[in-house]
């Protein structure tokens, strides 16, 4: 059975022998791998989506993806970075479908659980359930702006590539997006409810 | 704090998203491959035992695909076709309705392209930048007819979560083809029924209606939908679909299972 990986891993090395092996087909290397980077992705869908009910299907979505493009990465970047842009993409691109699908998305807020006595630390999880629900109270446009920007440390011109839109608009979704998370996250607020 | 405090980097420690048992990680990394590397015993020459299997599943299934076909065309009284021989006749709670069968569809209709997955700085314009490796991640990617069997054996042998992410695969890999449609209200079905994920599975449901919203199993999904509402407890979503689904089909075999379930619903808060 392949081991669970420990939460506060260190980076991938661009050259880790896993990426080329999986990309071969080999299903140990490819269980490793997405075991590695699920806790990742499923932040990072989290941050993009809201509420919690979708965050697993998206993550999983997003890692096929990334698996069946391993061979597409070619190492001239952080793998963890490459990793990040096709699952943001995926994300963005699957809730924009859903949407103009009239899709209803379930939104379940989930608690805040972490098994007592984990080895795993907890410092920032509570704070980042938080933000997270700061966010899920921002129109989307903005929030994917300040994901992308300071989640995945995208510069406004990449984000601007990234969704489509100018510059001008990003800069004025990340000032706006900023408001409303700060206003959100203030003291005395009602943080818990979108 | 402040939003910049907390708007850092993204990493892999807890939060924000929710907090996942180990044992369901590896559970979802184990559905990944499936997804992407097929089940191992699937890509073994199948046996000759196999092989007639999968004939006789594929020309049950390619019946009760027409029959469905006729079926929905007429939206006529005649009662919806028996599962293809690969469907199990188990049934769970919510979920206690049709099996989806697993035609291959007639008239197939353009199908959207799938999303662009990753054009990123990073990426290669052409996938497989060396033969080996093209070789290599090629090596389950082959007859959609075949897969559709390779899945439907699976099925026959109660191996649940690898017959779904075989039936994923077809439609991942062959998104256009007849028998992705099919697949995915199969993979579908398995979600709900016997893999306790009607989120999925309503995913699912969507994804094929949206594809083809008249197909030859329009009643199937949109009765598993039903389903799969239910087993999430929304009861006005599931409401909506039953009184929806009694105005497109008041012929349907379900009838009976609807109304009395409108009833139920009328009678509890």
């Amino acid at each position: 059975m392949t081991p669970m990986p420990a939460p506060h891993q260190e980076p991938i090395p661009r050259d880790d022998p896993r990426i080329a092996r999986a990309a071969a087909g080999d299903r140990g290397a490819a269980k490793s791998l997405v075991l590695t980077l699920l806790p990742r992705v499923r932040n990072l869908v989290r941050y993009l989506a809201k509420g919690d009910s979708d965050t697993d299907d998206i993550a999983q979505d997003a890692l096929v993806t990334v698996l069946r493009d391993l061979h597409m990465y070619r190492g001239t970047g952080p793998f963890e970075a490459w990793c990040d842009r096709v699952v943001a993409r995926l994300t963005i691109a699957r809730l924009r479908r859903e949407r103009s699908r009239g899709t209803k998305l379930s939104f379940d807020d989930r608690p805040d659980l972490i098994p007592i006595g984990a080895a795993w630390s907890g410092e920032h999880y509570f704070e980042r359930r938080l933000l997270a629900r700061a966010l899920d109270a921002l129109p989307v446009e903005q929030r994917q702006a300040l994901v992308l920007h300071y989640v995945m440390g995208m510069s406004v011109t990449e984000v601007a590539e990234e969704i489509v839109v100018p510059e001008e608009t990003v800069r004025s979704r990340l000032r706006l997006g900023k408001e409303k998370l700060r206003e959100r996250l203030a003291p005395g607020e009602n943080r818990g409810e979108p | 704090m402040s939003d910049e405090s907390l708007l850092q980097p993204i990493d892999g420690r807890l939060g924000p998203a929710h907090w996942l048992p180990e044992n369901r990680a590896v559970e979802m990394a184990d559905e990944v491959v499936l997804r992407v590397l097929g089940a191992e015993r699937v890509r073994a020459r199948p046996s000759r035992w196999a092989l007639a299997a999968g004939l006789v599943l594929f020309l049950g299934a390619t019946a009760t695909g027409f029959a469905m076909y006729a079926l929905h065309a007429r939206k006529s009284a005649t009662p919806p076709v028996e599962p293809a021989p690969a469907s199990h006749t188990e049934r769970r709670g919510a979920h206690a309705f049709t099996e989806p069968v697993v035609p291959p569809t007639p008239a197939p209709e353009p199908e959207p392209s799938p999303p662009a997955s990753d054009p990123t700085p990073e990426v290669a314009p052409v996938r497989g930048a060396t033969p080996s490796v093209r070789a290599a991640t090629s090596i389950n990617r082959g007859d959609p007819r075949v897969m559709l069997q390779g899945a439907n054996e699976l099925r026959t042998q109660h191996r649940w979560r690898e017959a779904a992410a075989a039936y994923e695969r077809i439609s991942l890999d062959f998104p256009s083809s007849d028998e992705a449609y099919s697949a995915l209200v199969a993979a579908a079905a398995l979600y709900a029924e016997h893999l306790g994920r009607p989120q999925r599975a309503l995913r699912l449901y969507g994804q094929a209606l949206h594809q083809r919203p008249d197909g030859p199993l329009t009643q199937e999904v949109r009765w598993g939908t039903i389903a799969a509402e239910r087993s999430l407890g929304n009861r006005e979503a599931e409401r909506a679909g039953l009184a929806a689904f009694l105005a497109a089909y008041p012929d349907s075999l379900f009838r009976a299972q609807a109304e009395q379930r409108l009833k139920e619903m009328a009678n509890t808060p």
